[in-house]
């Protein structure tokens, strides 16, 4: 279980890779809400940047197919389920006119998700922290400073804690834990351990954080934006626009 | 301990909180046929552990990461687009539903009726973020919606409600600092 | 020059057992110290207390004269502490995100930063681990990073609790030459063990605990002499007759 997923950051020199985090979160967040009005146009063109991106990222589709297969997975069931009707009987209906309109909804959302893939395969942790606290920042009542040593916490201990949680179930099966048939006690004698020892973890991690003088006032990351995040919002606006089109 | 340390200490918590629930997409007991996946029930646990404030903090912080393209949400998929796609719904949901479950346990302090009572509005309040958010971006039908994003869940759901309750029981002492571990390891 | 001083610390834990009792030590400047004893003797609890994690029920500590209780930032810069587990020390998502944690918190310039972190990093052998993620390190590489995350804060002093617990031989034998390194360097060591065979023959200093107090403190070949008393092994070359052998050449 240490690797959760492949979508992991690979260094690169890519205009992608170069990017601000901020123009690449933006892009990110802007085009995935337009794209909810998109139209065969939109999407056509919006495909043809995709791939292009994912191409100049050095991203292999099988590589990206292999990352993405659960969600391709799901959108194939949320496809049939769209499209096939029982109207009256029991005998499953189809029309086209129908599955055009489950295809475009699947499509949309296929492309959004590539964007994410494109997001984290170009971009270090680190700096779509630096990111995160830059956006965060006008947002009243939300410290962001916190916000982001936090969320770097999350990273850092998610894979500790799937390890843990491995070892606790191979603990328990080797003794034979699968003979016990109530899922109540399944529920229980898993999460108990594995709650206490996170926990218990937490308190050295404090001290840790102590003994390093943690302090809210901390460095901030820098981050650069340049000529080339401009065209790229430039480019971003122009795609957004072509939902207009039908 | 000072206040800084105070804060620190929940702020540990509750970001070792978000990463259990990430890691709960993950995890699925298998029992019987149906592996159950645990990460509802981690998000119970986290307002009935840390309360209101500190549970929304937790999950709040856990859909910022996913939010912000970390690789922390189930099938590997993250960024702004999984809010956008059609279980989106279900992860709003989550934010308030531990708010909801920690608001309402806090005022029991801990009386099993009112545990049990907290989790049923939470599971009630993710579902209803969750199946019409799943009907707007996927243009089903309000019933196919329940059908497909609703029904099939309830009996494992009734299952977490009752495991959280000796669960909490278990981890809530360790919580509030009445049971101080001593590690003299040295 | 002393460096640290504690005169008659007590602590006390919250369930009532007595964590230290009357422990008054002096550490010089420059100095390599073993502080041994067996589990529970109050090794870890003193540490502790020598960079302001905890604060004694009664008695002081002093880092280069100044009181740690009255300012605890200032002695946690001047005392890098390098806890005994290395997974829930280190705190960054990556090998250099954990480094420049402890710059970050003291607000550094970002220049000044990567400086540190570099440094810090070729200090252990971990240049080129930059942007690898912590949990896919081995055991003696975390515990190399733990110590760099504590050398970016260009501490005087280094605590070490138990640093050799649970490596294996090749890394064990890296991360004691690299302490020995930093000691070179001028930095004043303080490690404490339960396990005197690894790191003895160079300590300039033994300081036996047991139960909270101070049993024994002297040059390591005149302590170790009688340490099994205290739950202590001694050294293999100490039991065959051989006096104190280094463990690796």
């Amino acid at each position: 279980m240490g690797e959760l997923t492949a979508i992991g950051f690979r260094p690169g020199q890519s205009v992608l890779h170069r990017l601000d985090p901020r123009t690449k979160q933006a892009l990110l967040m802007g085009i995935s809400v337009t794209s909810l009005w998109g139209n065969l146009s939109f999407l056509a063109l919006f495909t043809a940047v995709i791939m292009l991106s994912l191409n100049t990222a050095g991203m292999r589709i099988r590589r990206l197919i292999c990352e993405t297969r659960y969600f391709l997975f799901f959108l194939c069931f949320v496809f049939g389920v769209r499209t096939i009707t029982f109207s009256g009987g029991w005998t499953p209906a189809f029309s086209a006119e129908i599955a055009g309109e489950a295809l475009i909804v699947c499509w949309r959302l296929l492309l959004v998700v590539c964007m994410g893939v494109l997001l984290m395969a170009t971009t270090r942790t680190a700096d779509i922290r630096a990111a995160l606290v830059w956006f965060l920042k006008p947002v009243p009542l939300v410290n962001e400073k916190m916000a982001a040593t936090m969320v770097g916490l999350v990273v850092r201990f998610l894979p500790v804690i799937l390890f843990q949680g491995a070892e606790i179930a191979d603990a328990q099966r080797s003794r034979g834990i699968e003979r016990r048939k109530n899922p109540l006690i399944r529920l229980m004698k898993f999460t108990i351990p594995l709650f206490r020892r996170v926990f218990l973890s937490a308190d050295e991690l404090a001290a840790a954080m102590q003994a390093r003088c943690y302090s809210e006032h901390r460095t901030l990351p820098d981050l650069f934006f340049t000529w080339r995040d401009g065209m790229a919002l430039g480019a971003g606006i122009l795609i957004s626009l072509t939902v207009l089109l039908p | 301990m000072d206040a800084s340390a105070r804060q620190l200490k929940r702020m540990v918590y509750a970001s070792l909180m978000a990463a259990l629930t990430a890691a709960g997409a993950y995890i699925a007991i298998p029992i019987g046929p149906v592996p159950i996946v645990l990460q509802n029930l981690f998000i119970m646990l986290a307002g009935l552990l840390l309360g209101g404030r500190w549970g929304l903090i937790s999950v709040a912080v856990y859909l910022l990461a996913g939010a912000a393209g970390l690789p922390v949400f189930a099938g590997g998929t993250g960024g702004v687009g999984k809010f956008v796609g059609p279980t989106g719904g279900y992860l709003l949901g989550f934010a308030a539903a531990a708010y909801l479950i920690g608001l309402i346990s806090e005022s029991g302090r801990g009386r099993v009726a009112i545990d049990v009572l907290a989790m049923v509005a939470g599971t009630l309040i993710i579902y209803a973020f969750g199946v019409s958010w799943l009907k707007v971006a996927t243009g089903m039908s309000f019933s196919k919606a329940f059908a497909v994003g609703m029904l099939p869940f309830l009996i494992g759901d009734a299952l977490k409600i009752a495991a959280a309750v000796p669960i909490a029981k278990a981890l809530r002492p360790m919580m509030d600092g009445t049971f101080t571990v001593v590690r003299t390891a040295g | 020059m002393s460096i640290i001083q504690t005169s008659h610390l007590y602590h006390r834990f919250a369930d009532g057992t007595q964590g230290i009792d009357d422990v008054t030590l002096t550490f010089n400047e420059g100095e390599f110290t073993v502080i041994a004893g067996a589990n529970g003797s109050g090794k870890t609890t003193l540490l502790r207390h020598l960079n302001g994690l905890l604060f004694p029920e009664s008695g002081t500590v002093t880092v280069c004269g100044k009181s740690v209780k009255a300012d605890p930032l200032a002695a946690r810069q001047q005392v890098g502490m390098v806890f005994q587990d290395a997974d829930s020390q280190i705190v960054g998502e990556t090998v250099y995100d954990d480094a420049a944690f402890g710059p970050e918190n003291l607000a550094l310039e970002r220049q000044q930063i990567r400086q540190r972190v570099n440094q810090a990093l070729a200090a252990v052998d971990l240049s080129g681990f930059e942007n690898k993620q912590p949990h896919h390190l081995s055991g003696g590489e975390k515990r190399r990073l733990a110590i760099a995350g504590v050398l970016a804060m260009t501490p005087r002093v280094l605590l070490m609790d138990e640093p050799f617990s649970n490596l294996d031989y090749p890394a064990t034998c890296r991360v004691l030459n690299h302490i020995l390194d930093l000691h070179q360097k001028g930095h004043t060591i303080i490690i404490t063990t339960h396990d005197l065979e690894k790191v003895i023959a160079h300590a300039q200093r033994l300081v036996v605990m047991a139960r909270g107090r101070v049993v024994k403190d002297g040059i390591p070949a005149e302590v170790i002499s009688d340490i099994e008393r205290w739950g202590i092994r001694p050294p293999c070359s100490v039991q065959l007759g051989r006096g104190i052998r280094p463990w690796v050449n």
